[in-house]
């Protein structure tokens, strides 16, 4: 083998180290996701990461959803008690808003992976009794 | 040309090596995106009992005992429900006699032992108070003081025949009831003994805000339960706790508004309007999902001074945390371990 040889093994070797660093790093950003149930049945899943607003078309009537700074939150609907409107907007695993008469729950799932120790022993609240 | 050919050979060597590990961490990721990380691991959110639920379950068999669980819910929900023509509740509300079934008569018994235990301060005979007021409902009503004057004298569990032995039961036509305020508990604490059944190693059961926890956490510890502070704006404080139910009643779960005046769903049966005791949120931890369930509307209703009262009578049975509508946070004495808050509490000795 010759010195180009070499060279050229450790140059890739390089880069494909730095592809499992950038891929890594991607898994833990894309890691937290917002997901939108309807009756029960998966409706679609997105980026906390990413600002967006979603319409949710529901056969009740219909939520406004707005993905914002990391939170997300319902910003109009047509349910008659409004309260996930009401709801303050959300961040945490463990949080949910749920829209009862239109059966709709926005829920933020995270990667067990990307939850590193010390993150779980700041949030550490488990569930929510109200 | 063998250098060139060795050369060639090397290059596509690592070009497949690193297009395996590219794949191998982009297909990592996407089947962690779509299922939970520990294969022991259930989760799912239903909406029954005129609530939505979510059930976390860990253990070998988390899948068949997450099957049995919902199938439970389901069940106990078809005899509950004072929403469906046909379930055991709504035949006893139609007949006003009849011999229940096993379920229905382990949430009698409690049922009538409470009412009297909290003078009436839970009572399953408030449905038709619950009825006029329609909270949950399209069209929630302020109903008249004639109309709820009228209603309140039917309103009384004393009025309720029940014989454990051969679950026969009977009450006068004016009578309606209702579990509505111990059937989520008493669910949770049935799951609690199912899961005993498939090995589970933990869960937790948010059956619409009653908490209910079975075992420990994976990796051995308490669960942190935070408690909703009324005003929505974040948690009361947290509870470290394992084996028991977290069960809070507030006045902002449900309500509806009318001249500017709110109206909560937490009736006072002897005035049939929304319970003014001074509290804005209760809750119980008990190791009895139905009892924690039932207290938590009772000592509600009673106030913090007759809640106190009843809590330093029943201390080894289960502990409370009041929050007053004037911010005052009070948390009884078994509780001083395991409640943390960031806002200034007093403990109830």
């Amino acid at each position: 083998m010759k010195r180009n040889d070499w060279i050229l093994l450790i140059l890739l070797l390089c880069l494909s180290g730095l592809g499992i660093v950038f891929l890594g790093q991607r898994k833990k950003e894309e890691g937290t996701v917002v997901r939108i149930s309807v009756a029960g049945k998966l409706y679609g899943e997105y980026s906390l990461q990413e600002n967006r607003e979603l319409l949710v078309e529901t056969a009740q009537g219909f939520n406004k959803i707005r993905i914002e700074a990391n939170e997300v939150s319902v910003f109009a609907a047509d349910c008659p008690d409004r309260y996930c409107a009401e709801h303050a907007a959300i961040s945490k695993t463990t949080e949910q808003i749920v829209c009862l008469p239109h059966r709709m729950v926005i829920e933020i799932i995270r990667e067990e992976q990307a939850k590193n120790r010390q993150e779980a022993s700041e949030e550490q609240v488990d569930g929510i009794s109200e | 040309m063998e250098t060139k050919l060795r050369r060639k050979s090397y290059v596509a060597f690592l070009v497949i090596f690193i297009t395996l590990i590219c794949a191998c961490g982009s297909g990592c990721a996407t089947k962690k995106d779509g299922k939970t990380a520990n294969e022991n691991e259930e989760k799912r959110t239903i909406f029954a009992m005129d609530t939505c639920m979510t059930l976390q379950i860990w253990g070998p068999q988390a899948k068949e005992a997450m099957d049995a669980a919902v199938a439970e819910i389901e069940h106990l929900d078809r005899l509950l429900s004072t929403g469906s023509p046909d379930s055991e509740v709504s035949m006893l509300n139609q007949m006003h006699e009849g011999v229940v079934g096993n379920d229905t008569a382990a949430l009698l018994a409690r049922s009538l032992a409470l009412f009297f235990e909290t003078d009436g301060a839970f009572d399953i005979t408030v449905f038709p108070l619950m009825e006029a007021w329609n909270f949950t409902g399209d069209n929630p009503r302020v109903p008249s003081k004639k109309e709820l004057a009228g209603l309140t004298r039917q309103v009384d569990s004393s009025l309720i025949l029940f014989e454990p032995d051969n679950k026969q039961v009977s009450f006068p036509e004016t009578v309606k009831i209702d579990f509505g305020g111990i059937a989520k508990g008493y669910t949770g604490k049935k799951i609690a003994e199912l899961l005993k059944d498939y090995d589970v190693t933990g869960a937790l059961l948010n059956l619409g805000g009653n908490v209910q926890l079975v075992g420990a956490k994976t990796d051995g510890s308490k669960w942190n339960i935070a408690i909703q502070s009324p005003k929505k704006d974040g948690y009361l404080g947290t509870v470290f706790t394992s084996d028991c139910a977290v069960v809070t009643s507030g006045g902002y779960e449900r309500y509806f508004v009318e001249d500017g005046i709110t109206y909560h769903h937490i009736l006072d049966p002897k005035t049939g309007y929304p319970a003014q005791s001074g509290l804005a949120s209760v809750t119980v931890i008990c190791a009895d999902g139905t009892l924690a369930d039932g207290l938590s509307t009772a000592l509600f209703v009673m106030g913090e001074k007759r809640a106190l009262e009843f809590w330093r009578n029943r201390r080894y049975e289960f502990d409370c945390i009041l929050y007053t509508d004037t911010g005052e946070l009070l948390v009884t004495g078994g509780l001083k371990d395991c409640f943390s808050s960031e806002l200034s509490y007093r403990i109830v000795e």
